[in-house]
């Protein structure tokens, strides 16, 4: 890394990370907005809060697609860097923001919950999970992934005198310290054992004869661990259901997405640029000797199969005897994270790619379906049930198709994007040799295909038991659905152009400095 | 010209969805209007592609467009493409001529029914296929044609659905062309691994090369093999046999429709398709003589079961399939030319006696059995002298048009050169089935219009003649089964009469130019001379006269007790005969019921016990146990949750530390 990278400076700061600063300008701006909307305009506060959200939201968007995406330097003071897996995340976490922030418009007036700080918190939560992705540095990262913890947990809690909700949120809160003192542990030992904590430093120190010492291998395993969790693999999921089920939905469909995809990207960033990096691919003697670190993956991958495996097969299957749809959402959102494990097992470039896909085409289809379900719910909790959801398919055909679809998408069917994001990881898994583990998969995603569609024979082929009052449907909301819908089928039929800017935002693992 | 060719299949293609869309919306007088326009303009365009084709001279008559790549895997590489030369060129001329007509005739013949439009729209997506099929410049175009006419001609067979048995005929035409399109696949598949395409411009010459440069020997057997796979689909669609069952189950359907799918165009697909591969049936001359065979077969075999048919449609369903043997006839000993001129005559008189006993069952109140009728020349003349007229034709009596034809046909049997002797045999069928076809046509005519009213005195008071759409087409396909013969007049009349030029294989020859070649080239042909010519076309008259003059004695010579005293005498001959050999029930039992029984063995057994019950529940029961299972693991106690995670890290870490 050249000295340069360590000097402040302002432009460099706006060009790097000038996503990152409008979020926060933007969410400090809000805090006070509120107060003022509080006061003057109590009706539409929350209409208006939204919509601000969406602005900011839109910008940063913005900056990160047309600048950072082209960006030749990358890196701000060796702590946060722009390379265009990171844009790329980064891009997913606010698409999955905007289209919660939209649906929450509808969401906040349907529960009678229309209060500003809701769309604050989502900001900052956004915020954390881009700085988490962005971050090459473990102090900041730590740091960015309590940011976006904490407004998550409040978020989690948001429906006050819900006990579900409250539970939830405190269970989550206190996991979520279990998990993150595992993080901060491995980080510690990282620190002690090298003296630094930036992810390239710690390539080239850890390659150079330690990487087979007892206590870099703790500090790996503590690290995953601690990512695990936010991930939701097998066994460290066990909060999910809970959460997911008492959060506001959508509040889940974000945590489903966002946060995931900011785990899930910080994990590739770490794995492939710290402990089995491609950084020896970027053309850079300083790092020809990283190429060791790949015997570490003789650690990591043996586990990351297991709980794949374990993860794909455990999230289905409890999925199976859920009768509340909220939470069997949940269920299928720990297995979905399996499939993904199995993109990152296949470490290579086909595999990355299909991770990067395969969170972009679950962000719209999860969110899709959340915002469907929070509708037909009324207010929280009105009708989660399947067997509330008997004979919708008649009473409310649009309605009805569009969940159908997003389940379809979930399931995997063609020709949604949920098939081509389970094709590209399943085929990059076999590329590697992994044919039991891809066999298994499928034969889990076929479990999946089971309750999925349950949900659509309950709509179409049941009759009603009972009378449902479905909220109304906000405008934002439509517009939130009809971008999941067409997403989902255009990215199904023509995935070619997304795959293509995926792989090109994988290979920039090679180039972070 | 060539860029208005799509329009032939498109405007059909229009008029379908209009009137199977909104067609419930329109009222009948817009959906006539709609059905018969788009076919009306489609035989227009056809006939403007026509005389394109006749300003060129003979050896550039070939209009190709080409649409777009529809396929391109591997090697293979089709477009959809449609071709127009001498040959597609008449039967497009046929189909959207006689097509058009009979859907002029439809109007009043269907005028009372509740699915008028459902009607109209299943008969212009017949013509649309028909015409893919036709107009195709490849295999794959074609079959999609053949495909759909089979679709369109299973929905217009069920068209009244109501009636179980009308269902049935439909699922027995569908079934048993698929088995002859299993062998038009087969061919294809075969076809393109020979030649490595399947467009027509491509495999015939491809062929004609390899044959010439001697890379391929006359009866090699990949040629004959598909050849006969070919053929076997081709005996599917034209009904032949072994597979002709189905046509006359198909008499279900409305009168129109057996007469426009299931007697002038459809059914002559299959001889359409072995007419377009005449080069590579010209080099498998084994594959010729099985064709020529069984169509002679089927000529003699399918008249005589006419004989005791005593519904009127059935009779013209066993004189179709017979007819449809001497097509095959036709091109089974490389009489290519002939064989589309019999089509021609047989699209004219046959459509044309088809709707004349639609009329007649029209004016009987839907009955079909000629028991009932008897003396109708008097209340219908125009029916009575149309159906005559196509009768004479198809009875082969000259001037009439299907002398003409037959004729040329039968005579080229004689004179078959790949083989003489069979040639004869051929010959001696055909002339025998042409007899016995004069006798039951005969013997149709004098029960439905001579002697006394059979039926009942309200049928009899409700005799009527048709209205003037339904008439009309009658004296069009009358008039053209009187001349239409004229234009393939044989030489040797055509000079008697002062050089009446053959006209029609004048213009078909080019097409069949390489075939003529290598059949030249292949054998020394005999030859014969015009005495022997003239012997066999008196035969033949006196033949059919005879035949003619038989039914007269049997059903109108006051000998009223005579069919029953035969009957009585050759009871065993006639129970075999009326019964229809029983090959429907020989079929039933040794191929229908094994097939029951396996699929019954594999219902019961396989599927529902072995598949679904150990297969697919079983797993699925196990899924749903150890759901319920897994998910007490979940029991909301936070100390559990973190147990779990610690765990897990454990378990990480040592693995990783080597307590492996």
């Amino acid at each position: 890394m050249s000295e340069v990278g360590f000097v402040f400076s302002l432009s460099r700061l706006w060009h790097v990370a000038g996503g990152q600063v409008i979020l926060i300008l933007a969410g400090l701006a809000l805090i006070f907005v509120d107060i003022w909307l509080s006061t003057k305009h109590k009706a539409n506060e929350g209409t208006i809060m939204g919509w601000l959200t969406i602005f900011a939201l839109m910008a940063t968007l913005g900056h990160l697609v047309f600048r950072e995406w082209s960006l030749h330097d990358i890196v701000f003071m060796g702590v946060f860097s722009a390379e265009k897996f990171s844009v790329f995340v980064s891009c997913i976490v606010l698409m999955a923001g905007i289209l919660a922030s939209l649906m929450s418009i509808g969401y906040l007036r349907n529960n009678g919950l229309a209060r500003g700080e809701y769309f604050i918190l989502l900001i900052f939560a956004v915020y954390g999970t881009i700085a988490l992705v962005q971050s090459v540095d473990l102090l900041m990262m730590f740091i960015a992934l309590e940011v976006m913890s904490l407004a998550i947990y409040i978020l989690a809690a948001f429906l006050k005198g819900d006990q579900k909700s409250q539970e939830g949120a405190l269970k989550y809160f206190l996991l979520g310290s279990f998990g993150s003192a595992f993080f901060l542990f491995g980080l510690a030992l990282l620190f002690g054992l090298t003296g630094s904590v930036n992810l390239t430093v710690l390539a080239k120190t850890l390659s150079v004869g330690i990487f087979e010492q007892p206590a870099v291998l703790v500090a790996l395993g503590m690290i995953m661990a601690g990512l695990f969790f936010k991930m939701a693999l097998v066994p460290f999921h066990m909060w999910t259901p809970d959460v997911y089920e008492g959060s506001p939905a959508v509040i889940t469909g974000f945590m489903a997405t966002a946060v995931k995809a900011g785990a899930f990207g910080v994990f590739v960033k770490l794995l492939f640029v710290t402990f089995t990096p491609i950084l020896s691919l970027s053309g850079q003697p300083e790092f020809f000797t990283t190429v060791n670190l790949a015997s570490l993956g003789a650690y990591w991958k043996p586990v990351l199969w297991w709980l794949a495996l374990l993860t794909m097969f455990f999230g289905n299957l409890i999925a199976v005897s859920q009768e509340n749809v909220k939470r069997m959402l949940a269920y299928s959102s720990v297995a979905h994270a399996g499939y993904m494990a199995l993109g990152i097992l296949a470490a290579n470039a086909e595999g990355r790619m299909g991770v990067l896909f395969y969170l972009f085409s679950y962000t719209l289809m999860n969110l899709g379906a959340f915002g469907v379900l929070y509708i037909l719910d009324g207010k929280e909790r009105g009708a989660q049930t399947l067997e509330d959801y008997r004979g919708l398919g008649f009473k409310y055909p649009t309605l009805s198709f569009l969940m159908s679809l997003f389940l379809v998408a979930m399931a995997g069917l063609p020709p949604t994007a949920g098939f081509i994001g389970k094709f590209y990881v399943f085929s990059a898994a076999i590329k590697e040799g992994y044919l039991l583990l891809a066999a298994l998969g499928v034969l889990t995603s076929v479990i999946g295909a089971y309750y999925y569609l349950r949900v659509i024979y309950m709509m179409y082929m049941k009759d009603a038991v009972r009378e449902i009052t479905p909220g109304p449907v906000a405008a934002p909301t439509v517009i939130a659905l009809v971008i999941t819908a067409l997403g989902i089928i255009y990215f199904g039929i023509l995935p070619e152009g997304l795959a293509r800017i995926a792989t090109i935002a994988q290979q920039s693992l090679a180039f972070v400095f | 010209m060539e860029g208005f060719i799509f329009l032939i299949p498109l405007l059909p293609l229009l008029g379908f969805f209009i009137n199977g869309l909104l067609g419930k919306r329109l009222g009948k007088g817009i959906v006539s209007y709609v059905g018969c326009t788009s076919v009306g303009l489609a035989f227009v365009i056809a006939l403007f592609v026509f005389g394109d084709l006749l300003s060129r001279e003979p050896e550039h008559r070939l209009l190709v467009q080409t649409l777009w790549d529809w396929l391109q895997v591997g090697g293979l590489n089709v477009h959809v493409s449609f071709m127009v030369d001498q040959l597609s060129g008449v039967m497009i001329l046929i189909v959207t001529g006689v097509g058009f007509l009979i859907h002029i005739y439809s109007i009043g013949y269907m005028h009372e029914d509740e699915s008028y439009w459902r009607y109209f729209a299943y008969l212009n997506m017949f013509v649309f296929f028909m015409a893919m099929l036709v107009l195709g410049a490849n295999y794959l175009v074609m079959f999609v044609g053949w495909e759909g006419v089979g679709l369109a001609s299973y929905l217009l067979i069920g068209f009244w659905y109501q009636g179980n048995a009308n269902a049935d005929a439909g699922k027995k035409a569908f079934v048993v062309n698929r088995i002859g399109d299993f062998g038009f696949v087969l061919g294809m598949f075969l076809m393109f691994i020979t030649f490595g395409s399947l467009s027509y411009l491509e495999v015939f010459p491809k062929a004609f090369h390899m044959y010439a440069h001697g890379y391929m020997a006359l009866n090699s057997p990949v040629m004959v093999a598909i050849c006969l796979l070919l053929f076997l689909g081709a005996t599917g669609k034209s009904a032949q046999i072994p597979l002709y069952v189905w046509l006359p189950d198909a008499m279900a359907g409305p009168t129109p429709v057996s007469a426009l799918i299931h007697a002038a165009t459809m059914v002559t697909a299959g001889v359409y398709m072995v007419a377009r591969s005449n080069i590579l049936y010209t080099i498998a001359p084994t594959a010729l003589l099985v064709v020529g065979l069984v169509a002679g077969l089927t000529a003699l075999f399918a008249a005589t079961i006419g004989i005791l048919q005593n519904d009127i449609k059935k009779v013209l369903a066993y004189s179709t399939v017979s007819q449809l043997g001497y097509m095959f006839i036709g091109v089974g000993v490389t009489a290519y030319w002939a064989w589309i001129f019999h089509l021609m005559t047989h699209a004219f008189f046959k459509a044309c006696l088809f709707l004349c006993s639609g009329s007649v069952i029209h004016a009987m109140g839907g009955d079909q059995d000629m028991r009932h009728m008897g003396g109708l020349a008097k209340k219908m003349p125009i029916t009575y002298v149309t159906m005559l007229i196509a009768t004479l034709a198809i009875a082969g009596l000259p001037p009439f048009a299907g002398f003409f034809s037959k004729d040329e046909i039968l005579w080229r049997a004689f004179t078959f050169p790949y083989f003489p002797v069979a040639g004869k045999v051929i010959w001696f069928m055909g002339t025998l089935g042409a007899g016995i076809t004069a006798f039951y046509m005969f013997r149709l005519i004098f029960m439905t219009f001579h002697g006394e009213f059979r039926g009942t005195a309200e049928q009899a008071h409700h005799l009527h003649e048709s209205p003037f759409s339904m008439t009309f087409p009658l004296i069009v396909l009358a008039t053209l089964s009187t001349i239409g013969g004229w234009l393939g007049i044989s030489p040797l009349i055509g000079e008697q009469l002062g050089e009446i030029p053959n006209v029609l294989e004048g213009f078909l020859e080019p097409v069949f130019e390489h075939s003529h070649e290598i059949v030249s080239a292949a054998v020394q042909a005999q030859s014969y001379s015009h005495g022997v010519e003239w012997l066999l076309m008196s035969c033949s008259v006196a033949i059919a006269l005879s035949g003619v003059i038989l039914a007269y004695v049997i059903y109108m010579a006051k000998a009223k007790e005579l069919p029953e005293k035969l009957a009585k005498t050759y009871a065993l001959h006639y129970r075999l005969v009326y019964n229809k050999y029983y090959v429907d029930e020989i079929y039933y039992l040794l191929v229908v019921l094994p097939i029951y029984y396996l699929s019954i063995f594999l219902w019961k057994v396989v599927d529902a016990f072995c598949i679904d019950g150990i297969g697919v529940n079983g797993p699925g029961w196990l899924v749903k146990k150890t759901s319920g299972g897994a998910r007490l693991v979940q029991n909301g106690y936070l100390q559990t949750y973190g147990a779990f995670m610690a765990l897990g890290l454990v378990v990480i870490l040592c693995y990783f530390l080597g307590f492996r």
